[in-house]
């Protein structure tokens, strides 16, 4: 085993350290976004969604007319 | 024949009474309204009251008719759009600008949502190879030009479906140019991303069709803020440039893709995929790929008020659906400190089906720090190292450092990035010179 395959070890087992630190409790998660994807937040034209909406239920359109009228 | 006298005298007595009757007679009518009227002055005043009344009656009769015939007008609006069918658009027409966002295609479901998303991330790529330096105009392949649409039904007691499409379109991908090929590189049309159905659940969510495998990304977690500019993927900036050989002068046969890589698992496939409900930030997900393989990874995301982490970890097999690779083990950790200071650290190991080579190692850092010098957005740094041995052929030592600079530029959902790499290969036998690559562009998220 090369040198870099025990790094890849130590990292792994690092890793799982940290699983169970996790698991321990007192925890927050949050969303990761993948390094290729694009990134989130406002888009240029699709404004503070990041997202044109083609469509969306009734009670999401009242509350963007509202945020819109409230601009 | 003439009047006698006496005849005449009563005549214009009597012209002259009539004439004092006549205009006598309205202020006797006057006087007599007067004095009448005085007595019926009680009964005209309720009267009048009374009509009053009765006008604010009427009036109040006439709201509530005007209001009904609202109310039915737009019972009538409801019901003419219930009665058009679900797949005709509305048309809109004549809205201005500063109309609401009323959506332009409906839906005869009321709890969906499609959403569509895209970016486009351009730049120019100068490499030099050790013998020549060239120019070359790039679709980043850190993150493609591309174009998505996300459909989602809304829970319904956790249950809930959806759909996820999504292609690239990259022309002159950064990873694929080299000097023998400086433009019109690629086929010009739409490659597959995703194309896949899942169902959520209190039990967790399944994924049906093409898109990312448990252990895609598994390599490539990192918090810098400099993806777009680099990451493990190390090919993704120049790595399908040939490297140049000073022993004949001439470009080699090799090019960093064929000697680097992340082993970031099985990549996106034809596949189902189990992912667990999340607990404690931690998940761990599995999926079968059509023609055999498979893999397993555990993902985990943690934060608080000083640090924000992200490990991701993984074991794949891609059966018969490589002649070549047997297996993977590979992980990646990212840590990001609330000062900006980041650190990001990757490793893998693969065993090959043919035997007797060596097993082939993966290895990578990066330091990053990200902070905000100007009005524009953050801005974000880092250096990266990468090492891979024994990938092509046994002996192998390739090595890649990099520097990344991105700014962010929030009112206009860009950043711009600027970032170097070098390629350097180790082959017995060979002296080839390191391939330098700078590349600078803009993503533009739309």
């Amino acid at each position: 085993m090369t040198c870099l395959a025990r790094m890849t070890v130590k990292l792994l087992l690092i890793v799982a350290a940290l699983f169970i630190f996790g698991c321990g409790g007192g925890s927050q998660s949050f969303e990761y976004h993948a390094a290729d994807d694009p990134p989130p937040g406002p888009g240029l034209f699709s404004g503070s969604d990041g997202t044109f909406t083609i469509y969306r239920s009734e009670g999401e359109v009242e509350a963007v007319e509202v945020e819109c009228l409230s601009q | 024949m003439r009047s006698k006298p006496e005849n005449q005298f009563f005549e214009a007595v009597r012209l002259l009474l009539g004439a004092v009757v006549r205009s006598l007679l309205p202020c006797l009518m006057i006087v007599g309204l007067l004095l009448t009227g005085s007595a019926q002055s009680v009964t005209a005043a309720s009267i009048e009251e009374r009509l009053q009344a009765l006008e604010q009656l009427l009036q109040q009769e006439r709201q509530k008719n005007e209001a009904q015939a609202k109310t039915i007008e737009q019972l009538q609006d409801k019901l003419d759009s219930m009665a058009m069918p679900a797949t005709q658009p509305a048309v809109v027409a004549g809205q201005g600008a500063a109309a609401p966002a009323k959506p332009v295609v409906e839906s005869g479901n009321d709890k969906v949502s499609v959403q569509l998303y895209g970016q486009l991330n351009r730049g120019v790529l100068v490499v030099d190879d050790g013998d020549s330096t060239k120019s070359y105009q790039v679709d980043n392949d850190n993150s493609s030009t591309r174009i998505g649409l996300l459909g989602s039904v809304v829970p319904d007691e956790g249950w809930g479906i959806g759909t996820k499409f999504e292609v690239d379109f990259e022309s002159n991908s950064s990873s694929e140019v080299n000097q023998d090929d400086q433009n019109g590189v690629g086929d010009n049309h739409f490659k597959e991303r995703w194309a896949e159905i899942f169902v959520q659940s209190p039990y967790g969510k399944l994924s049906l069709g093409q898109g990312d495998t448990a252990s895609n990304n598994t390599s490539e977690v990192d918090l810098s803020g400099t993806t777009v500019a680099g990451y493990s993927d190390l090919n993704a900036v120049a790595g399908g440039m040939f490297f140049y050989d000073d022993d004949t002068k001439d470009l080699s046969g090799t090019k960093p893709k064929d000697v680097f890589s992340n082993f970031d698992g099985l990549s996106r496939d034809d596949r189902i995929r189990y992912d667990t409900p999340e607990w404690n930030g931690l998940s761990l997900a599995t999926s079968a790929i059509s023609g055999g393989g498979g893999d397993v990874a555990l993902r985990y995301s943690y934060k608080n008020d000083q640090f924000k982490l992200a490990a991701a970890t993984a074991y794949s097999n891609p059966g018969s659906t490589s002649s070549t690779i047997d297996d993977t083990l590979n992980g990646s950790v990212s840590l990001l400190h609330s000062s900006g200071l980041n650190l990001t650290l990757a490793g893998g190991v693969r065993d090959l089906k043919v035997s007797g080579r060596d097993d082939p190692t993966f290895f990578y850092t990066k330091l990053g720090y990200r902070t905000s010098v100007c009005k524009l957005g953050d801005t974000a740094f880092s250096i990266d190292y990468g090492n891979n041995d024994d990938v092509s052929v046994d002996g192998d030592e390739a090595e890649s450092f990099g520097a990344q600079l991105v700014q962010y530029i929030d009112k206009w959902a860009t950043e711009f990035y600027l970032s170097f790499r070098n390629y350097d290969l180790d082959r017995s036998g060979t002296d080839y010179e390191d391939v330098n690559a700078l590349l600078s562009g803009l993503r533009v998220k739309f």
